[in-house]
């Protein structure tokens, strides 16, 4: 029983990481995309 | 009044794709990556291998090992957040562009903090459950750590939703009470007599070395991690506020453009005045 608890609890934790991890590397893609139409300055100041 | 971006040396893109050597941003970023992986791969061994079965609990309190670096790296990462939002409400005025900064790191530590505060909220009820028998109880620690989870959701729910130029003030006041929350968290089982287990750190009870060691391990993996993590979304957003500057910009050029020639030097009021 707790054998079980504990590898759902690893599961989990892995499973909440990676996903936050995945919706990055989504919004990275779809900032490249944005990038590619509105390319940016190096900073501000230029 | 629209150049032609491809040629300009200014962009970031063009630098990007024409790389730095050794030096870009990306070897480091895939080394740190690999660094990352070695060190959770080490946490995880140290955790289930090496660590000693604990007497009372047995298998299940092995969740400890996640479950306790998920707790500090949350406090952590609400620091950083409510420093950032402190330095933003500063230099919003007197230094723009350090604010947007502040601003983006804000955002960027609030986000992971979330992440391991939700980590913190579903480990914990999966090992109450065979310890305690229950999953939940509304004793202070458990309580005050959903209230922070909320309260930093809200701020997250806030950003992404709220528009006008007062969000950004709005958002770094709410990052700023809200961080009042962790002391209390943390304090909770010395201040209230709690059903959760004391602090690891000064605490009254006694952990093996090889349990410290496991703890240490998980702690240095998961804080490489979620730094990581946290730099990425800083970038992200960074690269955002710089898009959405630059689409403001091209906005205006566009609309100064569609204007008709009635400057000042050609229109019939000053030649009149």
């Amino acid at each position: 029983m707790s054998h079980r608890h504990l590898v759902i609890a690893y599961v989990v934790t892995w499973v909440i990481q990676l996903s936050y991890a995945g919706f990055l590397t989504g919004k990275w893609f779809a900032l490249r995309k944005a990038e590619r139409e509105f390319p940016t300055y190096e900073d501000f100041g230029e | 009044m629209n150049p032609s971006h491809s040629n300009s040396p200014n962009y970031p893109a063009e630098r990007s794709r024409s790389g730095q050597g050794l030096f870009s941003g990306k070897i480091w970023g895939l080394a740190w990556l690999l660094l990352t992986c070695g060190l959770l791969v080490q946490g995880f061994h140290q955790a289930i291998f090496v660590a000693p079965t604990e007497e009372t609990m047995g298998e299940i309190q092995r969740i400890f090992y996640y479950h306790v670096p998920s707790a500090w790296l949350t406090f952590l990462f609400f620091l950083i957040s409510f420093i950032a939002s402190i330095v933003y409400l500063l230099s919003k005025r007197k230094h723009p562009l350090r604010a947007l900064g502040a601003d983006a790191l804000a955002l960027a530590s609030a986000e992971v903090g979330v992440v391991f505060c939700t980590v913190v909220l579903i480990t914990g009820p999966i090992w109450a459950r065979p310890v305690w028998g229950i999953w939940w109880t509304w004793d202070e620690r458990l309580t005050s750590t959903l209230v922070l989870w909320l309260i930093y959701c809200s701020y997250l729910l806030l950003r992404r939703f709220a528009a006008g130029p007062q969000m950004q003030t709005l958002a770094a006041v709410l990052a700023i009470f809200g961080y009042v929350d962790v002391p209390i968290v943390y304090f909770s089982t010395r201040w209230w007599r709690t059903q959760h287990p004391g602090p690891v750190i000064g605490g009254n009870g006694y952990l093996d070395p090889q349990m410290w060691k496991a703890i240490e391990w998980n702690v240095l993996a998961w804080l490489s991690w979620g730094l990581l993590l946290m730099v990425t979304r800083y970038i992200m957003e960074r690269k955002r506020q710089l898009i959405e500057q630059h689409a403001a910009l091209r906005a205006l050029e566009a609309s100064l453009d569609a204007m008709p020639e009635t400057g000042p030097e050609r229109g019939p009021e000053r030649g009149q005045a």
